[in-house]
């Protein structure tokens, strides 16, 4: 009865608050009483969906009428034997193990709900599937070929040396003149893979020992290799080799390295301005791929070059120091200062100029640093890692030495003097720049000599050109109003270099003029007590002085006529050599240095020369230099005149831009008409035509009452003139005798250098002892044939 | 001047935590670089890198980028050297031997030379000793001689240094190899 009483409240509650039609039927096995009245019913749902109506009174709580009720029997649930369930078990509420029921809710819902049916849906759809690639993209390759199509040189075979001093096809230079494509600008542009080509090459090597990196015939020592290896390691580094030791060479290469590693990509070089040009030819021999510009001339120009984009600029001490409020925004990877001892006082202009530069690497070179003042080396470091000494503070010495030491290198020429003994002599050529005055009075004087040149049109002759040579060569020396000299300067610097560094060596100076520049530096130089020995001196003199150079510690200068001190001295107490001027032929020079150079010499020899950029110097050195081959071959077997006679009259005129004058060589009518056939005057004439071709201005006497001279020849080299008679002997069948000879000799007075006696037959023996040890030169028949052949070989073509 | 014969020097570069760059070098014997190529970032996603797993850098360098770069090249080595041993897989299409270097200091056991070698160490006298090793037996005979030329010169575990620098320098330089 509990129960029953219990589903009536029930039903009767959930009447009472419009039953939920989510709570099933509490028992289905309870039945209601159903009343007919339809308008006023409820519905209540079950899932058998069996609608049961109520009548709104009932609802009312009315007296309790109770109906009778079928109650159904409680019965034993039947226990299977299986541990199974089975269909067969009946739901029972005291049972817990039961199948669940199942419900569609979703029917049931979208029967009375629809918009909450939807959301349902959205919840039980299937999810989108998400396509998720594997696949990667390979790059696509991108790249260079570094080894170009190679572009026939204009050399062909032809390798010998270019103008810049190295070999035709290795001279970057030269390559890149010869193969710059001929656009009309010829600039190439550089891609990607050209600029990270530095970086592919391959590495110097921890000894820099890579022959790849280095330029052919730029041969360094092994302390010249320490030496870059210690600056390519330093960005800031003072470089303090002894003179002599290549500080430059080795600064050029360190900078090279850098260059081609892509670490930096702009260098400056300060120096003294008497050294811009000897860097400029540095960088070209060491460096020759990166190109060097200097900063020089007026102030617009120098502004409009500080802006351009080179590699290398060079700067004189003076200019930067005007220049330097125009780099207030400029920045150098590298900045290298020659001859550093310049900002030793830190209160010059120069000084506090270069202190204000702005470099990653700072590198100083200077051949005497540690020497002066401790006040000298910290302003050198105010430069090279300004912060490190500071100069209010009052260093100590040691101090100082102790501070600097990682930055510092500095090797003596006696340290490695094995080593640069390799070399029979150390060789160097500098290049030097005129100054203004200097500049001036060459330039008006070779306008002036190549404006008489040309009005003399025919008439003008070698000797006329030589004069002129001769009159440059003099103005490269000095100036002789202003005594203006850039080589004076330059060798100044060096023998105050040398006698701080080296007070127990001796210097050599050598000249071939010696009135005109011996003289001179007499004067100039006399701060260093000189030596002068020329060809004026008797032989007591000159053994004095060669005694009192090689055996006193006073006289540590000498300077030499190249013609008397030339040779058969024995000057080893020196071991630097200096050419003030060069003679045209090398061998002469050699010569010179060979005083220098011999048994009992203990010292490495150096050998210094000076030429000046852009004048006659230049000019003749490069002649020279293209016929290094013929002199290699030829000159060593000749006279210094045959030298010089070797040279053209096309290429002496050309020396001044000039062509030669054209006339018709005397006795060129003959032919090749054999000696024997020719009659005494034409033989003359043939005589005559030889030494003009030999170089020599001619002139033939009258066929008779000649006086015994028949072809007067003159000869001016730029240092001598030579003076000659000639007589000749149409004798093809028989000897010249001794009475020929004796005439001749009768007429060499003082103002004849030489006589010669020329013949197309021979000479008797007595002829040939007369003429021993005089000044009488002898050419027979077979010899004038051979001179002829060789100075006058298209004889008959002229003819 | 440099007429051949050249050596392939192969290299995967990681340019970032995901990035990966191939990239080749020929020189010729004396290390003068001849050709370079290099190809664009391989750029694989957090899930790619997921799903590919320990067989990534495989794929990317042989697959994507090896044998790519080297049909690409023009003056074609006469043999390669590559320094991840994972880049022999590239031996499959090209035609010369691929040999993986390292300086032999690098190697616990190397085998002494003989015609089925794997892998063989060779002496230099300006360097360091090398060991190569390859997949395919018979390349280390066929590139025995030229080794043997090569070191005299060059050292070849050398060039990837040089490749590392200029592909460094392309990514910073350049964006499309960032």
């Amino acid at each position: 009865m509990g129960l029953l009483r219990r589903a009536i409240e029930e039903t009767r509650l959930k009447a009472a608050t419009r039953v939920s039609p989510f709570i099933p039927p509490v028992n289905q096995g309870i039945g209601l009483l159903k009343t007919p009245s339809a308008a006023e019913s409820a519905t209540l749902l079950s899932h058998e969906a069996t609608v049961a109506e109520f009548s709104s009174q009932q609802f009312a709580f009315l007296a309790a009428k109770v109906a009778p009720l079928a109650i159904p029997p409680l019965f034993v649930p039947p226990v299977t034997d299986s541990l199974c369930f089975s269909s067969s078990l009946l739901a029972q509420p005291a049972l817990d193990l039961c199948l669940p029921e199942i419900t569609d809710s979703s029917v049931t819902l979208a029967a009375t709900h629809e918009d909450l049916t939807s959301w349902l849906s959205t919840l039980t759809a299937i999810p989108p599937i998400h396509s998720i690639s594997v696949h990667l993209r390979a790059g696509s390759p991108l790249g260079k070929v570094y080894l170009g199509k190679q572009t026939e040189l204009p050399f062909g075979t032809d390798d010998g040396k270019c103008h810049h001093g190295l070999r035709k096809t290795w001279c970057g230079r030269c390559r890149d003149e010869a193969t710059r494509p001929k656009t009309s600008l010829g600039i190439r542009t550089l891609d990607l893979f050209d600029l990270i080509l530095p970086l592919l090459q391959p590495p110097p090597g921890e000894a820099l020992n890579n022959r790849l990196w280095f330029l052919e015939g730029c041969d360094l020592f092994d302390f010249q290799r320490k030496g870059i290896k210690f600056l390519s390691e330093h960005a800031q580094a003072l470089l303090a080799d002894e003179m002599g030791l290549g500080k430059s060479i080795q600064a050029i290469v360190a900078a090279r390295l850098f260059f081609r590693q892509g670490a930096i990509r702009s260098a400056l070089v300060v120096c003294p301005k008497s050294l811009i040009t000897d860097w400029e030819v540095k960088l070209w021999d060491w460096a020759p791929e990166l190109q060097a510009i200097k900063i020089d001339g007026s102030q617009l120009f120098r502004r409009q070059v500080w802006r351009l984009n080179f590699p290398f600029k060079i700067v004189s001490y003076d200019t930067l120091s005007r220049d330097i409020d125009e780099l207030e925004d400029k920045h150098f990877d590298l900045c290298i200062l020659d001859e550093a001892q310049r900002i030793k006082n830190r209160e010059t202009g120069v000084a506090k100029a270069c202190k204000q530069l702005r470099a990653d690497y700072r590198w100083a070179l200077t051949g005497t640093p540690l020497e002066g003042k401790v006040e000298d080396v910290v302003s050198l470091f105010e430069f090279i890692k300004p912060g490190l000494l500071h100069p209010s503070d009052d260093w100590q010495p040691n101090r100082v030495r102790e501070m600097i030491a990682p930055y510092v290198l500095r090797r003596r020429i006696r340290e490695h003097a094995s080593e640069l003994k390799l070399l029979e002599k150390s060789y160097d050529i500098r290049w030097l720049e005129l100054l203004p005055q200097q500049q001036a009075v060459y330039a008006e004087t070779e306008q002036n000599g190549k404006r008489v040149l040309t009005e003399r049109g025919e008439a003008a002759t070698r000797v006329d050109v030589l004069a002129l040579i001769t009159k440059l060569k003099l103005i490269c020396n000095y100036e002789p109003e202003s005594k203006e000299s850039c080589k004076l300067e330059f060798i100044k610097e060096q023998l105050e270099e040398l006698s701080e560094q080296a007070p127990e060596e001796k210097a050599l100076i050598f000249s071939q003029y010696t009135d005109k520049t011996i003289s001179y530096l007499e004067q100039e130089l006399a701060a260093w007590g000189p030596l002068v020995f020329t060809g004026s001196l008797s032989q007591r003199q000159r053994d004095q002085i060669r005694q009192q150079f090689q055996n006193d510690e006073v006289h540590k200068l000498l300077l030499m006529s190249v013609r008397a001190g030339g040779v058969g001295l024995t000057l080893h107490r020196a071991s630097r050599v200096y050419h003030f001027d060069l003679w045209w032929n090398p061998a002469t020079a050699s010569q010179a240095e060979g005083r220098a150079y011999r048994i009992g010499q203990e010292r490495p020899v150096f050998v210094t020369s000076f030429l000046v950029r852009g004048t006659i110097e230049e000019r003749i050195h490069e002649i020279l230099r293209q016929k290094q081959k013929l002199f290699d071959s030829v000159v060593d077997k000749l006279s210094d005149e045959d030298v010089e006679s070797k040279l053209s009259d096309e290429e002496l005129f050309g020396l001044f831009g000039l062509e030669p004058p054209k006339r018709t060589q005397t006795g060129a009518h003959l032919g090749e008409r054999k000696l024997e056939a020719m009659t005494g005057r034409e033989f003359e004439e043939l005589v005559a035509g030889l030494f003009q071709g030999m170089g020599y201005a001619i002139s033939l006497t009258r066929a008779s009452k000649d006086g015994g001279v028949d072809i007067y020849a003159r000869k001016q080299t730029d240092a001598t003139q030579e003076n000659i008679i000639i007589q000749c002997k149409q004798y093809p069948s028989r000897a010249v005798g001794v009475q020929e000879a004796r005439a001749l000799n009768g007429l060499l007075s003082e103002q004849f250098t030489q006589g010669v006696l020329v013949t197309s037959g021979y000479f008797s023996a007595e002829c040939r002892d007369f003429c021993t040890g005089k000044r009488i030169r002898l050419i027979n028949g077979a010899e004038l044939s051979a001179l002829l052949e060789k100075y006058w070989p298209n004889r008959a073509a002229s003819g | 001047m440099l007429d051949g014969p050249y050596v392939g020097f192969l290299d995967l570069l990681k340019t970032n935590v995901t990035n990966y760059i191939g990239a080749v070098l020929v020189t010729d014997f004396s290390g003068v670089p001849v050709e370079f190529r290099c190809t664009h970032p391989v750029k694989p996603t957090e899930i790619q890198r997921q799903l590919y797993g320990s067989t990534l850098p495989r794929y990317v360098g042989v697959e994507l980028c090896g044998k790519p770069l080297l049909n690409s090249i023009q003056k074609k080595p006469t043999l390669v050297f590559v320094n991840q041993e994972l880049l022999l897989g590239v031996r499959e299409k090209f035609n010369a031997p691929v040999l993986f270097v390292r300086a032999a200091g690098e190697v616990l056991t190397v085998e002494d030379a003989s015609t089925q070698a794997k892998e063989m160490r060779f002496d230099a006298a300006s360097f360091a000793s090398i060991s190569v090793k390859t997949q395919c037996p018979g390349d280390l005979e066929e590139a025995r001689q030229h080794i043997e030329s090569l070191i005299r010169n060059l050292d070849p575990t050398e060039p990837f240094e040089r490749i590392a620098k200029a592909v460094e320098a392309l990514t910073k330089e350049n964006r499309q190899f960032q």
